[in-house]
């Protein structure tokens, strides 16, 4: 893994991503650049390789092709130059772009604050009580103290949602990923998570959102994605490609949504 | 029933029982540890994704779950040497047998106990940049361990009844050294009526100890 100075102002550098999963192309050359602070939603049918392009993105899945930038950590899976990818720079690379998925992936034999301390304490080495400290002001900051002993099982989606964003932002990540994370929600809870979100834009955290959630990608994003069958289709600033879709697969999408539009 | 019951001569000789007894623990204690050290290790070696290393492994698991352990213990103590010129005392070809053939059990459930974990906990544990190791030993280890444990108490008290067996290749075991009793004293009904309450009185505390640990975990689910 090379180590660039970056001093472009982009935090996100994607170029040519593709992915096969065996023999069926998932992503084909993928060109995404997201600015410091920036968020982008990604939008589109199921199957269009949103999720996936997440996944790649932190290296759960391993691109077959291509380079990506997070900050100042690069991964290159071109031909030639491609790298040997070790466990040890794997893990550097995911401790520094946080993910939050949709099945919430909380450890079930953690409290929250455990759940919090985990990354804390086994990949930032703290020592236990600043680790707690510090998992017990995150917990603070998703509106969750008074859960800090209560395990997985005990909370309401949206309180496992939130618990699953501290412990992605206690890795003090560069960026935050989310993987539709209120479609495993029910419809009154989805609120108090894309709240905690919103407050993560504003503080200028860098954020992709693959999401269903169109309002939300209207107020909260500054540029939409839509992808469809691996490619992205159509991208452009979050209120110009909902109310003037240039693609016909982007209107048709789009079409789907109209009742839950501004 | 017109059978009239004489524990007498039993009483005298309750040592050879008793020794029996010993020996039924200690080859139960020994085949235990052993064999899930095999299983461990064999449970983890199969996680590599490479059929030169999970081939073999596959096919010992296969031999010693799908022939009978009498005919493992026979073959270990009378075939191999013929085979391979190797030796082995009654008792090494009884621990060695017992521990493969539980080892193959025990990989088996460990293997099940950590495909049992949701593939969302290693993404969670991997998305945070924790190691391989360290995912293993603090997150699926630790729940995996859980579900494992009643299946793993059911395969040691088969481990011990099955070392009932060893009493064939004349290792003095509980079983053993009734054979021995019966020919001194020719009271079989006693003294196999003895011996199946020692195996009773051995066994039913750790199938309780089962009943309790599944329902424990029943609640915390």
């Amino acid at each position: 893994m090379a180590t660039t100075n970056n001093t472009a102002a982009s935090m996100i550098e994607i170029r040519e991503l593709g992915k096969f999963f065996g023999e069926l192309e998932v992503l084909r050359k993928v060109d995404l650049t997201v600015e410091s602070g920036g968020v982008v939603a990604i939008i589109g049918p199921s199957g269009s390789g949103k999720s996936t392009l997440l996944r790649c993105i932190n290296l759960l899945e391993t691109p077959t092709a291509g380079r990506i930038r997070v900050g100042d950590h690069v991964v290159d899976f071109n031909g030639p130059k491609r790298q040997r990818l070790n466990d040890k720079s794997v893990a550097a690379f995911r401790a520094n772009t946080g993910m939050v998925f949709q099945g919430f992936n909380l450890f079930l034999h953690m409290t929250a604050l455990q759940n919090v301390m985990e990354g804390l304490v086994t990949v930032r080495r703290l020592p236990h009580q600043t680790a707690e400290q510090e998992a017990l002001a995150l917990l603070a900051k998703v509106g969750l103290s008074d859960k800090a002993a209560v395990y997985p099982n005990q909370l309401s989606g949206g309180q496992k949602q939130r618990v699953a964003i501290a412990r992605a932002l206690a890795m003090k990540p560069q960026v935050m990923l989310f993987d539709e994370v209120t479609s495993a929600l029910d419809p009154e809870l989805v609120g108090e998570v894309l709240a905690v979100m919103r407050q993560l834009a504003r503080e200028g955290m860098t954020m992709i959102v693959v999401t269903h959630e169109m309002a939300f990608a209207y107020q909260v994003a500054d540029r939409i994605v839509f992808m469809r069958d691996g490619v992205i289709v159509e991208e452009g600033p979050a209120k110009t490609l909902i109310d003037n879709p240039q693609q016909e697969s982007t209107r048709a999408f789009l079409s789907h949504f109209r009742n839950g539009l501004p | 029933m017109s059978y009239a019951w004489d524990f007498g001569a039993l009483w005298s000789h309750r040592g050879l029982l008793l020794e029996g007894a010993g020996y039924t623990l200690l080859f139960t204690f020994a085949t235990i540890v052993l064999g899930m050290a095999i299983g461990v290790v064999v449970a983890l070696l199969r996680l590599i994704p490479s059929k030169i290393v999970t081939a073999p492994l596959i096919f010992y698991i296969g031999v010693f779950r799908c022939t009978p352990v009498l005919v493992q213990l026979i073959w270990m103590y009378y075939a191999l040497p013929v085979l391979t010129g190797i030796l082995l005392g009654p008792a090494t070809a009884a621990i060695l047998t017992l521990s493969l053939y539980g080892g193959a059990f025990y990989a088996e459930i460990f293997r099940a106990g950590i495909e049992s974990i949701e593939r969302g906990q290693w993404d969670g544990a991997r998305a945070l940049g924790m190691r391989r190791h360290a995912v293993m030993q603090r997150i699926i280890m630790p729940q995996a361990l859980t579900r494992m444990v009643p299946p793993l108490v059911n395969q040691c008290i088969l481990q011990l009844k099955n070392t009932s067996l060893v009493s064939v290749i004349a290792v003095p075991d509980l079983l053993y050294q009734s054979q021995v009793l019966t020919s001194a004293t020719y009271r079989p009904l006693e003294v196999y009526t003895v011996s199946a309450i020692i195996y009773f009185l051995l066994l039913f505390p750790a199938t309780m100890a089962v009943q309790y640990l599944e329902s424990r975990l029943a609640k915390g689910r």
